[in-house]
């Protein structure tokens, strides 16, 4: 990293290298320690009849650590979502490996096929999980249809099983990338040079894909595990009594038992108990070396098959290859196919077509007014969050602050914390602050963990620049101002839309967290949550089928139009 | 050895290979003998690296066969082949320290634990890296990667070792040393090298025999003398050393053959002699060393190059040009619009085939 001479001339460069350093330790101090701060104090004080008292104690982590029923509940949440991690790691990692190694014309729309998932509303994919597992439901319908069952059972919805089967089943993305990401980065020749050691396929994956890999893999499977330890709507839908986790019972201190003290401490044992977990996982998928990218990783070639043994492992594999993609269509498939199913109940058999549901959404005010609140908090969030990001970027990138890593870990912290704890966190803090519950404090809540993920796709764009661009550019006479404008933005602009787009998908699907700071004005999954607690209508799978289809197409609309970046180096 | 007898280590016998519609290597053949240092020469893109992958079992060829000691393994996994590769990136593993790296080609090859130490240290040793045994790649500079890129490949002692331009990614310094290494190591283990690099030099200093390519194409597979001196076309001429091209038209009458390229005109002695013909620079004398050689003539210097040990002059004879090669000298230096005499002697005149 360089730290760059004063310019030459001033405006608005000159403006920002003595704002910037300041603005990164105010945003660090109030979104990230002031919150964590307040959560850990709180968990010391007493509540009385829902009322904060100010005295301090001890009781709220000896009534949490000394209650059998909370150690279970603890034990429990922690094997839930390490099942879950688990079971979107079993699939997702093979996956990934097949897809980055094996094909080759369609690996772009197949690794945009595992994504598109993720922008369909994870509420609406838990609800069609309920609308399989159910005893009316599509599995049991099928079962009995088939004669493997007699009659519907019930053990499917409302189990620890289908916790963890929704959980793993919204986790397999983020497996999915971070690990083909890894994968991607082996280059071939490395492959090559084992095989030209005599290592057939099994000793070149154990020896040095796997090493290679695993910390991709285990990013993704710490992402997965977060999530789904932080998460109290799906066991809430699908998990029953069995299924309860700890996120629920925090969650109702906040709620209903209004008893903030015991609901402190029990996150900030949760927190711990997390850490310990991750800080195995990273243990375990330690590595040495450092992979120098002299030549990226293309597709192997499969062997033609020969024998009737190598078409069969061929067909195999084919199938292994297409089952995961079922997996992660069908809830797809339950949705659309519902929002035109004429029945007001979501049961098979299916009663009949129809658009109403369509039709009923231009009637529905509450939703339409949801939608816009929803696009309201998902443009500002993500605008805010850019130009915050690009600063921050730039500061990390081009100064050399004390500390400098450790400052963007602190910044990215909100990412890394239970849902749940992030989202009370916000509440305790923007309580404390007077900010009152509505569309800021979503604002607000929201930015504390978009703002990050944009910064640093930005920052690691930036990074890989040659920083003599700048000095360049510095150097033929363009100040600040100019040189951002002419030589640094059309070099990162990918990487801002990028994270601009990550951003706003998080922002616009985001649950757990708001849940906490939403008032009356609902977003769009606030009030999809409402709806499927209290009476339910299909409407709902309309809007989630024509958003859907809307995020697609946008999607590939901005592949086509935006193009790659204005810059020869490859990243 | 049974193939000592039987003919070549290896044979490469008619094998093309296709990208798509695109033709990367026409069908060649190739036999490389056991012990040989064999390299393949040629321009970027004529397919060194298709035939070496080829070889290696990378590729499977669009077409032909290989054979290694008389057998068929043109469609032989690569690590069931006895042949290993020094990659041009190295592709030494990351994760694992220079001593692991070597290791790795015995465990992969079920050589009898006890064996293992000793003879990574011994092949560590060949390449003279014993202090950086327990460095991992990225704490190695260049060179030193390079070389146990190379214990690798030779500690499994294979029949034939393949190298893609190993030298390709280090100065010029330390490239003339390690093909000194190579050279060396060569001998000493008597492995059969296939070595591919686009530097002539390199490939003439080191080999015992040349195949050079162009456009997918074999154009010549001779020593490297042979090569210098018995160039077989027109592109081996110029791509090996510098020569001049001289092509016009034979004409015979009165029994004599006469070779006429433009102001130019050679009474050659041969009757079936060639309308193309390579004239290497510096067979070209200039000024008294011309004296008494078969064919002199007079002309004006157009250029004159100093290249430290040579002069490279260009010859103006009326229109055609020529090229000459001579010594430099610290006094009597020529200049552009001097009037010299210059010849040339038939022998080096090499008849073209194209
Ligand atoms: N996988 C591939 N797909 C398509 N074309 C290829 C592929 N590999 C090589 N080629 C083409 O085949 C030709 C020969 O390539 P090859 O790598 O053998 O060249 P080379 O002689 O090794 O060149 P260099 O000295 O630059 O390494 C080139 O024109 C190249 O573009
Ligand atoms: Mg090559």
């Amino acid at each position: 990293m360089t730290d760059l001479p004063p310019p030459a001339t001033g405006g608005f460069g000159a403006l920002l290298r003595r704002v910037s350093p300041l603005t990164v330790y105010l945003w660090l101090m109030a979104l990230v320690v002031l919150p964590n701060i307040l959560l850990v104090g709180t968990s010391f004080l007493k509540s009385s009849g829902g009322v904060l008292v100010y005295e301090p104690t001890l009781a709220n982590y000896s009534r949490t650590l000394a209650s059998g029923t909370v150690q279970l509940l603890i034990l429990r949440t922690i094997s839930t979502a390490f099942a879950a991690a688990l079971v979107a790691a079993l699939i997702a990692f093979p996956l990934a490996f097949y897809v980055s190694r094996y094909m080759k014309r369609w690996k772009v729309v197949a690794v945009m096929l595992v994504v598109v998932p993720l922008w369909i509303s994870l509420l609406m994919r838990v609800f069609a999980w309920r609308i399989i597992l159910g005893e009316n439901g599509v599995l049991n319908s099928f079962l009995v249809s088939t004669g493997l069952l007699t009659e519907p059972s019930d053990a499917f919805l409302y189990s620890r099983f289908a916790v963890i089967l929704t959980l793993a089943y919204m986790a397999i993305p983020y497996v999915f990338v971070s690990s083909y990401t890894a994968l991607e980065r082996v280059p071939q020749s490395l492959i090559e040079a084992s095989q030209d050691s005599g290592a057939g396929l099994w000793n070149t994956f154990r020896n040095v894909v796997w090493p290679l890999s695993k910390q991709g893999l285990a990013i993704g499977f710490a992402l997965a595990f977060l999530l789904a330890v932080g998460d109290y709507i799906t066991p809430s839908m699908v998990g029953g009594l069995d299924g309860t986790m700890l996120g629920m019972v925090i969650a109702s201190q906040f709620g209903m038992a209004g008893n903030w003290p015991l609901g402190a401490a029990q996150s900030v044992v949760l927190i711990a108990a997390v850490s310990l977990v991750l800080g195995l996982i990273f243990w375990l998928a330690r590595s040495r070396g450092i992979l120098q990218s002299v030549d990226a990783g293309t597709g192997a070639e499969l062997r033609a098959p020969q024998t009737l043994r190598d078409h069969l492992v061929l067909w195999l594999v084919r199938v292994a290859v297409v089952l995961p993609y079922l997996f992660l269509y069908l809830p797809l498939i339950i949705i659309t196919v519902f929002s035109f199913n004429a029945s007001q109940i979501q049961t098979l058999p299916l009663t009949g077509f129809t658009l109403d549901w369509y039709v009923a959404l231009w009637g529905d005010q509450n939703l339409i007014d949801a939608f816009q609140r929803t696009m309201i908090v998902a443009l500002v969030t993500v605008a805010l969050s850019v130009v915050v990001g690009i600063v921050f970027a730039m500061v990390f990138a081009y100064r050399n602050l004390p500390f400098s890593r450790l400052l963007q870990s602190g910044i990215a912290i909100p990412v890394a914390i239970p849902g749940i704890v992030l989202g009370i966190s916000i509440v305790i803090t923007a309580q404390l602050l007077g900010i009152q519950p509505g569309i800021w404090r979503v604002i607000i809540g929201h930015m504390t963990f978009v703002m990050p993920v944009v910064m640093l796709i930005i920052l690691n764009r930036l990074q890989r620049l040659d920083p003599s661009y700048v000095q360049a550019s510095l150097d033929l006479g363009a100040d600040y101002g100019q040189t951002f404008r002419h030589v640094l933005f059309p070099m990162i602009r990918t990487a801002v839309l990028g994270g601009a787009l990550l951003g706003f998908t998080l922002s616009v699907d985001e649950v757990i967290v708001t849940l906490f700071l939403t008032g009356t004005e609902p977003t769009l999954p606030i009030y999809v949550w409402n709806q499927m607690r209290f009476g339910f209508t299909p409407s709902v799978n309309a809007i989630f089928t024509l958003i859907g289809v809307a995020s697609v197409v946008l999607i590939l609309i901005a592949m086509i139009v935006i193009g790659p970046d204005r810059d020869q180096e490859k990243t | 050895m049974l193939n000592k007898s039987n003919g070549p280590l290896l044979r490469l016998d008619q094998v093309s290979k296709a990208y798509g519609s695109y033709q990367a290597l026409q069908p060649t053949s190739i036999s490389v003998d056991e012990g040989e240092f064999f390299s393949l020469l040629g321009p970027s893109g004529c397919g060194k690296t298709t035939t070496l992958r080829i070889i290696a079992g990378f590729e499977v060829p669009s077409g032909g066969t290989v054979h290694l000691g008389g057998h068929d393994i043109t469609r032989t996994p690569p690590n069931h082949r006895d042949t290993n590769t020094v990659f041009q990136s190295y592709a030494l593993f990351p994760h694992m320290t220079a001593a692991e790296n070597v290791a790795y080609p015995l465990k992969m090859r079920k050589v009898p634990a006890s064996e293992i130490p000793a003879r990574v240290t011994e092949a560590i040793g060949q390449v003279e890296m014993s202090k950086f045994a327990e460095r991992l790649p990225h704490e190695m500079s260049g060179g030193q990667r390079q070389r146990i890129a190379l214990a690798r490949a030779i500690v499994g002692r294979p029949r034939v070792l393949l190298l893609d331009e190993p030298l390709g990614a280090l100065d010029l310094k330390l490239r003339e040393q390690m093909q000194h290494v190579l050279v060396h190591l060569q001998r000493k283990i008597g492995i059969t090298f296939v070595y591919v690099t686009h530097d002539q030099g390199e490939a003439l200093s080191m080999s015992d025999r040349i195949a050079v390519m162009s456009g997918g194409r074999l154009q010549q597979l001779a020593t490297p003398r042979d090569l210098y001196y018995q160039p077989a076309n027109s592109f081996v001429a110029s791509f090996i050393g510098k020569s001049n091209v001289i092509s016009g038209t034979v004409e015979t009458n009165a029994g004599r053959t006469v070779l006429r390229s433009g102001a130019l005109s050679i009474q050659m002695p041969d009757r079936a002699a060639k309308p193309k013909a390579a004239l290497r620079y510096e067979a070209i004398a200039i000024g008294p060393e011309s004296e008494g050689r078969d064919v002199v003539f007079d002309a004006n210097v157009d250029d004159a190059l100093f290249l430290g040990n040579s002069v490279e002059i260009t010859l103006d004879l009326g229109g055609s040009r020529l090229v000459a090669m001579a010594p430099s000298q610290r006094d009597g230096q020529v200049r552009p619009g001097d009037p010299v005499r210059a010849g040339f002697n038939f022998r080096d005149l090499v008849p073209l085939d194209d």
